[in-house]
Formats: C-alpha cells, sequence, structure tokens
C-alpha cells in the first residue's frame, strides 16, 4: 500500500501539489446489542479506503475513495488538488508548516493478551448473557427496559506523506456495557447505566471491578435507587463530580477550547490567555496518545497521529495556569506551538482536525470522605449522560444521578442532575482533587466534532471539590 | 450534458444492476437464507472557510448494507464500496452472523414485498453542475459579508455545501426499489466580542438545489452583534416564554423523538406507550410528521426498507394519534407500518434500520411572534438552538438547557437581549403547556415548526 500511495503522491506533485499526506484505513467494527431478550443488533461493519490531504499555495483540499484501484485513488488525489487550487486565493490563514524529518514506524499496537478480534462471537454473547443474568438478580423486580452493549473496533491504520514518513499502527477499543430503566410507582422511568472500555483486551474484563457482573450490579443497583431519588434542587451549591464526570468536564468544557483551529481562528475565549492563572492552584490537566492501563484506567492508545505526528503529551493546565493548545501540523504556527500529534480523523471520509486523546484532570491528595467532609452541604453528582458546551466556554452537564450531602454527610439520593455554568469561571471554583483516578475511552459515544463522532477518547480524572457549581432541574 | 448529470440520471440502473447481481449470488450460495441488499452511492463537496482557514471536503458516501435471515435470525454487515468484492464481502459475514444466533426472533416480520412507492422530491440540476470554485466563492461570501458586519466580530465561519445521490434496495422478496436527491446548504457562524463578553450568532440556507446565501451572513453577525447588549435577566422562577420557530422545534422535535417511537413503545421506554386516543396537548395542537414534502432535502420516495413515505398524523386536536413504525416494530405492536425505518442520518449503509421521524410539522396558529409576545406580556423569548437539549431525559421527558439567545419580554414588547438563561420543564408536560401557536410556515432544519409561547417552565437567571 505505501508504493501505491506514494505513486500517487508523486503524481499530484508533479501536477501542481506542495505537499501530500495519504491515508489508508481497514476498520472492522462488531456490535452486539440484546435489549429485553433479544439481540436487536448484530453487526459487522467494514470500512476501507483512502484519502488525500493535497496542499497547493498555502490551501488545502481533502477528498477520498473507497474504491481502491490506482486509478480511483488517482482521482481522489486529483479532486483533492483542484479543491485546493480553488481554495487557494480566498485563503487568509496559510497551511504552510515546518518541514519535519521523515518518521518511519511500522509495528505498533496495543499491549493487549485476549484479542477480541480474534474472539468468537458465542465469547461476545456470553459477556452480554453473563450482564444480564446479573441485572435482573440484582435488581429483583421487573426491570422496565434492559439494554446490554458490546462494541469492538480493530483494525489497519497506513500514513504516509511527500516528506517519506510511514506510520503503520493497529486501533483497537473495546466496550462493554449496561443500562438498566426502572419504573417508579408513579410511572416516571428512571435509567442507570455502567460500564467500561478502552485499548485493551478481554482480559480486563476479568479484573476486580470491571467484570460483566460488576458492571450489571453497578447498573441495576443504581437504577432501583433512583426508583426513590429526588429531583435534583435548583440553584447553586458546593458540588463534588465523581471520576467520569469530572473526565467529560475536563474534555468537553475546557480541552475544546485548547484544541488549535478554535486558537488559530481566535474563536475559543483562552486564544490570547497562555500564561495566564485560568484556574485554581488545585487543578492540572493533561493530554495525552499513549498512558499505560490497570483496573481503573483504561486509555484509547494512540501512538501517532493522522499527520504521522507522534502524540505528545501536552499539558494543558499546570496548577490553573494554561500551558498548552492541542494543535495539528497547520494550526500549530499560528498558535506559536508544536504539532503535537492531535490532527485526527475518524475514518477515511475525513480530514484530520485537531481533536483530544486522553485528557483528564491529574489527581490530588484527598479521599473521597475528606472531600465529602469538606463539602459540608451540596451536591455528589455522578455519571454523565453527556453535555454540551458553546464556544464562549458555557456549559451544561447531565449527571446521571448523585446525593445530596447534609454537614458532610450522604443524606438521599437525587436524580437529573445538570450542571451549568460557564468553565473560565467554574476553574476558579475548584477547592481540591480525590487520590483515586480513573480513566474511560471506548467505542459507544466518543467524541464529536465537525460531524466526525463517535471519535474514541479517553476521559478521566479525581473526584473534584468546586466551592460551587449552577445546578439545573425542577424547582 | 455532463458528465455528473449522465452519473445521476444512470444512477437507479446502476445500484440495481449491484442488487440484482448480489442478491443471485446470495441465492445461489446460501438459497436457504432470505436476503435484503442496500447499496448507497452519493456525492458531496463542503468548503467551509473560518477565520480564513479553509476547510475543503470531497467525496462520498459509497457502501453496501446486507441483512441475512434464517429462521428468523437476522445478521448484518456492511462494507464500504460498491464493488463485487464488497457485496460478496457483506453477504457471506451476513450469514455467519446469523448462524451464530442462539434464540430465533419470534417478532421478525420477513422482508417487505410492498409494491407501492412515495415520490422523490425535486431534483435540481445545478447541484450537479455545482464547481468547486463556485462552492469556494460562496462560502467566501458568506465569510466576508458577516467579517464586514461590525468591528467586534471577531470569529466567522461560513460554509457552503452540495450533495447528491441516491439509494436502492431489493430483497429475495422480489422487492426493488430506489430514491434520489440533491441538497445544497450554507451557514454562517459568527462571534463578537465586546470586553469579556463573547456571544454568537448564526444562520443557515437549505433546500433541494443550490440556494441563494445572500444574507445569510449578516444576519448571522447581526444577531451576534446584538446578544452583546445583553444584560443579566435576574429574575428566577416559573414563568410564561415565547420560543421561536428553532428553539420550539427543537423542543417538539426533543419531545418526540422517543415518545412517538414504534421501538421505544414496544420496548417500555415511553411513557406514551398505552396513550393512543388521549389527549396529550391542548386542543387545537395538530402534529404530522411528514416524509413527502418536495422542497425537503429530507424526502425520500421510500424509507430504509423500501416502504414508501408517506404523511403520518401524529396528534391531531390535542390526541395521540399514531407512533411511528418500521416493519419489524410494527408487526411486534400489531400496528401498520408507517415508513418509517432509517438507515442513519444519510440513510448510511452501515446502519441497521431504525425508526426515525422524516421532517415533523406542525400546523401554524395565525399569531407573530411578536403577538404571542404582545399576549404573554411579562416573560422572556427565547431564540436559536437550545444548548443541552439533546442531553435531555428522554424516558422522562425532563429537561434542562441554556438558552444564549433570549431577549426580555415587557409590557408585552420585545425588549433587551439578556445574559445565558437556564430552563427546565418536562418535555412530555410541554404539549398541555403551549398558550399559543406562532404563525411561521417554513421549513427550517428542525422542521415546519411555528414559534410557541409556553407556560410553566422554570427560568433560572
Amino acid at each position: 500500500m505505501f508504493d501505491s500511495l506514494q505513486s500517487v503522491i508523486k503524481k499530484v506533485e508533479s501536477e501542481g501539489a506542495s505537499f501530500v499526506d495519504a491515508r489508508y484505513d481497514e476498520l472492522l467494527i462488531r456490535t452486539m446489542i440484546k435489549e429485553n431478550g433479544r439481540i436487536t443488533n448484530l453487526k459487522t461493519m467494514k470500512r476501507a479506503g483512502v484519502g488525500f490531504n493535497v496542499y497547493h499555495n498555502g490551501a488545502s483540499g481533502y477528498a477520498f475513495s473507497a474504491d481502491l484501484s490506482q486509478a480511483a485513488m488517482e482521482n481522489a488525489a486529483q479532486n483533492a488538488l483542484g479543491i485546493a487550487k480553488a481554495s487557494a486565493p480566498v485563503v487568509l490563514i496559510k497551511s504552510e508548516y515546518e518541514t519535519l524529518s521523515p518518521q518511519k514506524s511500522l509495528d505498533l499496537k496495543p499491549d493487549i493478551r485476549e484479542k477480541p478480534w480474534e474472539a468468537d462471537t458465542s465469547d461476545r454473547l456470553d459477556i452480554i448473557n453473563r450482564m444480564e443474568t446479573t441485572a435482573k438478580d440484582v435488581y429483583q423486580d421487573k426491570i422496565a427496559s434492559l439494554m446490554l452493549l458490546y462494541g469492538e473496533l480493530s483494525g489497519t491504520k497506513i500514513f504516509t506523506n511527500s516528506e517519506g514518513t510511514e506510520i503503520k499502527w493497529n486501533p483497537h477499543v473495546v466496550d462493554v456495557r449496561t443500562m438498566v430503566a426502572g419504573k417508579t410507582p408513579a410511572g416516571d422511568l428512571v435509567r442507570a447505566m455502567d460500564g467500561t472500555g478502552g485499548s485493551v483486551g478481554l482480559e480486563y474484563y476479568k479484573l476486580e471491578g470491571n467484570t460483566p457482573e460488576d458492571i450489571a450490579t453497578n447498573s441495576a443497583k443504581n437504577a432501583k435507587e433512583l426508583l426513590e431519588a429526588k429531583a435534583a434542587p435548583a440553584g447553586e451549591f458546593s458540588a463534588l463530580t465523581e471520576n467520569s464526570l469530572s473526565g467529560v468536564l475536563a474534555h468537553e468544557s475546557f480541552g475544546h477550547l485548547t484544541e488549535g483551529d478554535f486558537i488559530a481562528t481566535k474563536t475559543s475565549p483562552i486564544h490570547d490567555r497562555i500564561g495566564e492563572q485560568l484556574g485554581s492552584e488545585h487543578v492540572s490537566m493533561i493530554d495525552e496518545g499513549i498512558m499505560p492501563t490497570s483496573n481503573k484506567v483504561a486509555p484509547f492508545y494512540l501512538p501517532y497521529d493522522d499527520e504521522g505526528v507522534k502524540t505528545d503529551k501536552v499539558t494543558l493546565l499546570d496548577k490553573g495556569v494554561l500551558k498548552g493548545f492541542l494543535n495539528s501540523r497547520a494550526t500549530a504556527p499560528h498558535t506559536d506551538g508544536v504539532p503535537s500529534g492531535n490532527a485526527r480523523a475518524i475514518n477515511y471520509t475525513f480530514g484530520p482536525i485537531p481533536r483530544m486523546r486522553n485528557t483528564y484532570i491529574t489527581p490530588g491528595d484527598l479521599t473521597e470522605e475528606e472531600a465529602i467532609e469538606e463539602m459540608g452541604t451540596g451536591i455528589y453528582a455522578i455519571g454523565t449522560s453527556g453535555g454540551q458546551v458553546t464556544l464562549d466556554g458555557t456549559f451544561l452537564f447531565k449527571a446521571i444521578r448523585g446525593y445530596w450531602i447534609e454537614n458532610g454527610e450522604k443524606k438521599y439520593p437525587i436524580k437529573d442532575v445538570t450542571l451549568t455554568g460557564n468553565i473560565l469561571n467554574l476553574l476558579k471554583e475548584i477547592k481540591g482533587t480525590t487520590k483515586d483516578f480513573e480513566l474511560k475511552s471506548g467505542y459507544f459515544g466518543g467524541c464529536g466534532k465537525g460531524g466526525q463522532y463517535p471519535l474514541p477518547v479517553g476521559n478521566g480524572g479525581p473526584k473534584v471539590l468546586f466551592n460551587k457549581i449552577r445546578f439545573g432541574g425542577e424547582m | 450534458m455532463s458528465s455528473n448529470k449522465v452519473q445521476f440520471d444512470g444512477l437507479h440502473d446502476e445500484l440495481r444492476s449491484i442488487i440484482d447481481r448480489g442478491l443471485k449470488y446470495a441465492k445461489e450460495r446460501y438459497p436457504e437464507f432470505q436476503h435484503e441488499i442496500y447499496a448507497i452511492n452519493t456525492r458531496s463537496l463542503n468548503i467551509s472557510i473560518q477565520a480564513g482557514m479553509v476547510n475543503a471536503v470531497q467525496g462520498g458516501q459509497v457502501g453496501i448494507g446486507v441483512r441475512s435471515v434464517k429462521n428468523k435470525k437476522l445478521g448484518f454487515t456492511s462494507a464500504s464500496g460498491i464493488l463485487d468484492e464488497n457485496v460478496n464481502f457483506a453477504v457471506d459475514n451476513a450469514v455467519i452472523l446469523s448462524k451464530t444466533i442462539p434464540d430465533f426472533d419470534d417478532r421478525w416480520p420477513g422482508f417487505i414485498d410492498h409494491p407501492g412507492t412515495g415520490k422523490d422530491g425535486v431534483l435540481e440540476d445545478d447541484v450537479l453542475e455545482y464547481t468547486a470554485e463556485q462552492a469556494v466563492n460562496a462560502a467566501n461570501g458568506i465569510f466576508q459579508e458577516a467579517k464586514g458586519y461590525d468591528e467586534r466580530i471577531i470569529s466567522v465561519s461560513g460554509n457552503a455545501t452540495i450533495s447528491y445521490g441516491g439509494f436502492a434496495l431489493g430483497n429475495s422478496e422480489g422487492l426493488m426499489k430506489s430514491s434520489r436527491y440533491t441538497a445544497g446548504g450554507g451557514t454562517a457562524q459568527i462571534s463578537a466580542k465586546e470586553g469579556d463578553k463573547t456571544k454568537n450568532g448564526s444562520d443557515y440556507r437549505m433546500g433541494r438545489g443550490v440556494p441563494d446565501f445572500t444574507g445569510v451572513g449578516i444576519q448571522g453577525a447581526k444577531e451576534a452583534v446584538t446578544l452583546l447588549d445583553s444584560e443579566p435577566f435576574g429574575r428566577t422562577g416559573e414563568m410564561k416564554l415565547v420560543f421561536d420557530n428553532i428553539a420550539a422545534g427543537q423542543t417538539v422535535a426533543t419531545g418526540l423523538a422517543n415518545s412517538i417511537n414504534g421501538k421505544s413503545v414496544v420496548e417500555g421506554r415511553t411513557i406514551w406507550a398505552d396513550k393512543i386516543a388521549d389527549q396529550v396537548g391542548i386542543e387545537g395542537l395538530y402534529i404530522y410528521d411528514d416524509g413527502q414534502i418536495p422542497e425537503d432535502p429530507n424526502m425520500q420516495a421510500v424509507d430504509g426498507e423500501g416502504f414508501p413515505r408517506a404523511k403520518t398524523p401524529i396528534i391531531e386536536n390535542g390526541v395521540l394519534k399514531s407512533f411511528l413504525f418500521d416493519n419489524y416494530y410494527a408487526n411486534a405492536h400489531g400496528s401498520e407500518n408507517t415508513g418509517h425505518a432509517n438507515r442513519g442520518g444519510q440513510q448510511s449503509y452501515e446502519a441497521l434500520p431504525n425508526i426515525g421521524s422524516s421532517t415533523i410539522t406542525l400546523n401554524p396558529g395565525n399569531k407573530s411572534k411578536e403577538q404571542l409576545a404582545e399576549e404573554i406580556g411579562e416573560g422572556v423569548l427565547v431564540t436559536g438552538s437550545l444548548t443541552g437539549m439533546g442531553h435531555s431525559n428522554l424516558i422522562s421527558g425532563d429537561f434542562s438547557v441554556v438558552s444564549p439567545s433570549s431577549f426580555r419580554i415587557e409590557n408585552g414588547e420585545i425588549g433587551k437581549p439578556i445574559d445565558s438563561i437556564t430552563i427546565a420543564g418536562n418535555l412530555y408536560k410541554s404539549f398541555n403547556q403551549i398558550i399559543g401557536i406562532g404563525n411561521e410556515t417554513d421549513l427550517t432544519f428542525m422542521g415546519k415548526i411555528p414559534s410557541i409561547a409556553y407556560e410553566g417552565f422554570t427560568v433560572s437567571g
């Protein structure tokens, strides 16, 4: 494939391209979903294709093809050159970047023992069925809706460019989840979910806390508890966010503001604030491509980005001070940064854009008990069903559940917990973080940007204690 | 005639012959199975200009999705590309998956053999002939318009996009259907800044042809600049609100996304499951799902299983009339298929048919937004997209969203913009909390839904 791609690169270079990136992806995705006793989704998806990012006179164009014949590949690259030429007259921020020395790395894969893509369908079914049995046992009463999910992505990605870089690596992610919905006596439905995933092997699901039984038990117990939960009160309260929610806050509300395209185009409110104290001294935040796996840490493995740049560790916040941005090769010169290995594309039908990898808040020194005690009275918010952020830093997040805390004690469970505010104000409210650290990635869910969803990313952190957060919800 | 036009005119035949050959392969090799082959071939060109950075992408969705069934056990496999080898790969693997399922699914109704077809929407040749230069100029026109509007504008994104193509599907019941489309659109997204305050504005055009993009940049810029004058609302509590057609469209569409979905009905995930013929909204409320609006870029002749698209009554005079079904869940529920099998956003070849609405329409009233404001007297006018609506609890219906662009209503007049407010309520109760319906009849990206006045939502500002 390298030879075919190089021959296309040479061809469009001779037709006026100043620089060419070429990618070949071959991904195999398998999903299995069982809902209320029936397998409703049993899928295999194969995505294979090439994409060319072609530069001309400071402009770039991206075109792709699922047809892998030499003629079709050339045609795609020529289309990319055509749109780059058409764009060149209107480009103000030019994509002209520093030359990098060619990289060659052809055997990159996550450290996995029991390879999910070599498993039998019956092994996947076994995971699903064990979750189903456990969820029913633990919940005892009639579950209004029970959904068990297994997802897996594996394959090969190849990258080469005009500099002669050659990268070949194997992306991989597996994901296992349980969703339990219960019905309250008043007829309202409540929902809890649990699960974990990352660039891990099936051995990960044998570790304590990660087994299908553990996942299903958590979901069922939490759904049961939600039946009794009160709606979260609205207003400003002290708050503690549980690890996965802290991770999503880091990713969604702050991480996106550090992405190089939003910086270069001055769309981000922090584009000119490098070196400034944005948060309290208790918050540090990292984004990186490779990190070690442990039983509560399941990152996504990303050794190189989709521009052939090695994934460096980027410190976004250091004790509250803004230190860095997430760059592609094109955005780096416009952000006074370096290409950090953050240019990612979800598959061959998209060009790479600045994205996060594994983003997390670093742990501190509190225990959970100390954090709750220090909070005094407020909301302990747990889990998340997602959130949304606008580029001025305004955010809204949904926690799945939580507890109302009074004088350092859990008083009663709460549901429909909505956190809102502006991240730049919120970062200043951080009072401390706990020692325990968790990070997950996965196939279901993931990050969405520019139509590219779901891109596997890891989010994580400790529990984070805030002076105050604004909570929405019923009054 | 251009080569694009020739290719587009021949698309039905191209896709149908690929499916014919695939079905022949499938029947010969796996005669004991039933098969359905779905093929899609589209072209798209997308130019985005953000602060002078250009993102230009050309390509298209090309692929195959195969469902194979034996003894009511269904496997699905998709493959990118529509070459014979892609089709064969998908057939072989769908069969493999089907064989691994331990339990048969008693609800499986078989593939459809419905002979009818709906209509295709308007097909516009200008989309087929649109060049990269034209798209760049259109995006740049939107960009320049917005950029020059006001010195407080700090960031502008202009986008122009066209796409065209079609899909076809055939199955072992002898069904063979196809549908084509052409579409064009443009968007402007603008940020304006004054002091520490940053505000966003946006506008768009969409259609089956290449729309006139004039004014898109200016409208988006105007919105962002207007919001810079916002002040704290300073009120918290239950109050009356007027949602413009985008905010109302988003609220209505989100409120229906799960509640009328036939799958959620059958799986027990909607509190409307047993509410057919019940009053779920105010009298005078008429809501439809219309898959046959000719100027709608979403319009297709048939759904993702080959069933004709149509107009389905959902709520008439406040009474719940129908859920949305595909073939599987219609059978499971004992109802008629309504032709709502979608295969993802653009009928992706990777998606299994899944129930989704086409285009939600709500019969307009006879009052303008301003008149609705006059009627409620005191409250808030909520405009544009609501942040966080997509994360509403679709099971309970509870929502809590942030409106970044709202205006105070005082003494019946729409006044100054206000800082972001939080609005909370319940989507399913909201149909009974309508106190006025606006008179807009435009098709937006949220459907054909006018502005709506609500009571009973809680505002925190």
